[in-house]
């Protein structure tokens, strides 16, 4: 039984497409090469990978080309705004928790430390910077919109869909859920069943509301998680104007700034709320640390704004670059 | 990068034929990545340049600038081992 074994040349897809005209025909034959001689496939193809991250971090050989330049400051833009998009749900699964008292009934009311209040500052510190980089990543989203449609080389439609997915499954994904909601009536999707004296309440699984409200949140989920790659996919051969890219980079450098904001702040919350002395018992409390595991918060954090400062600062250099080479 | 200068000061090879050559002269395996991102700098740098062929396994030679830029580091090379051998000698004897 002949079994096919994997090529290492896969690999050479992760190089830029510079690259790729210039080398990967030679390297082809040599990756045979080495298999043939005996080298691990694993060894040869884990090379390739680290060779594909230099390249693609210090474009040694690049062409003076400003169209190579300018693509590889689209392509590092992206990698400084998208990894944003994991704030979200980093901050709704962890973060969104009140810095207020928990209250008991009929328990008394403590004052708020010096500690206290600074957790309380620092965790609606957090909640701005997320809602100020929500709007900003938003708007920057529809800016690209519109260059991508004014860019009138080849693909443009197929390139325009890949950029408006975000939106589109957005909306289409709140469509069914108001659409759920619309149909949604109390009692519908309960089916009561009586057996003998005994009676018996069922939820129906397949309610249209159900189904609806469903889908609707699929979607959002398919939509959130594939935004990357469709944003990239659109990205790629698009001719974006330097002031496009001029504004993608400072929308980066933003970016940034505020992932780092929300790692301080987050850290701050999570140190300050432990200093405040908890009360007495019967008293209400502040809550402590962020949600069940405040440490992935803070690790996830601190992924997200190591990627989007090296997006950053490749993508503001290869601006300079792409700007230099365009006066030329 | 110094160590394929080195086995292009030889004459003229291709990517697999670098690989046995330094793996024989320094017992160094390089893999495919790490030796086209040295030639794709030593391309930059003018000190190598490729050979026409015939085939997808292409040459690469050596040009004047970069046997000179060879020349100067195993030159400093050798003065650093010079001195490192002469001081061990002076100490073991």
């Amino acid at each position: 039984v002949s079994r096919r074994r994997f090529s290492p040349s896969v690999v050479l897809f992760c190089y830029p497409d510079w690259w790729r005209a210039r080398y990967a025909h030679e390297v082809d034959a040599l990756v045979e090469d080495l298999v043939a001689g005996g080298r691990a496939r694993w060894r040869v193809a884990l090379s390739l990978a680290l060779g594909a991250l230099r390249v693609r971090l210090f474009a040694t050989g690049a062409p003076d080309s400003a169209a190579v330049w300018r693509a590889r400051t689209s392509a590092w833009i992206a990698l400084g705004t998208l990894p944003w998009l994991a704030v979200i749900p980093l901050y709704g699964y962890f973060g969104n928790r009140s810095g207020d008292y928990e209250t008991f009934v009929g328990g008394r009311v403590g004052g708020l430390s010096g500690a206290g209040r600074l957790a309380t500052d620092a965790w609606g510190l957090m909640a701005w910077v997320l809602l100020g980089g929500v709007i900003l990543l938003g708007s920057s989203w529809l800016r690209l919109l519109l260059a991508v449609l004014r860019d009138r080389t080849a693909g443009r439609f197929r390139r325009m869909v890949f950029v408006a997915w975000p939106g589109l499954t957005l909306l289409a994904g709140l469509a069914a859920l108001l659409l759920g909601d619309a149909t949604s009536r109390p009692g519908l999707a309960t089916t009561v069943h009586r057996v003998g004296s005994h009676l018996f309440a069922a939820t129906d699984p397949v309610a249209p509301a159900r189904v609806w409200l469903s889908v609707g949140v699929i979607i959002i989920l398919v939509g959130w998680f594939t935004t990357p790659w469709a944003v990239l996919r659109g990205l790629r051969r698009s001719s974006l104007s330097l002031s496009v890219l001029q504004m993608g980079s400072r929308t980066s450098l933003a970016l940034s700034i505020s992932s780092t904001v929300m790692l301080a702040a987050a850290a701050l919350w999570q140190l300050a709320a432990r200093l405040q002395p908890v009360p007495l018992k019967g008293w209400s409390y502040l809550e402590a640390g962020l949600g069940p595991h405040p440490n992935l918060y803070l690790a996830g954090l601190a992924g997200v704004a190591a990627l989007s400062w090296a997006g950053t600062r490749v993508a503001r250099g290869s601006y300079r670059r792409a700007f230099l080479l365009a006066r030329v | 990068m110094q160590l394929v200068l080195t086995s292009l000061s030889g004459g003229p090879k291709h990517g697999y034929a670098m690989i046995e050559d330094i793996e024989t002269l320094a017992a160094v395996s390089l893999g495919p990545g790490t030796l086209y991102g040295a030639l794709a700098r030593l391309e930059e740098l003018g000190w190598v340049e490729p050979l026409a062929s015939e085939d997808r396994r292409r040459p690469y030679r050596l040009t004047a600038a970069g046997a000179t830029a060879l020349r100067e580091r195993l030159e400093q090379s050798a003065a650093v081992a010079r001195v490192g051998l002469d001081r061990l000698g002076g100490a073991l004897s």
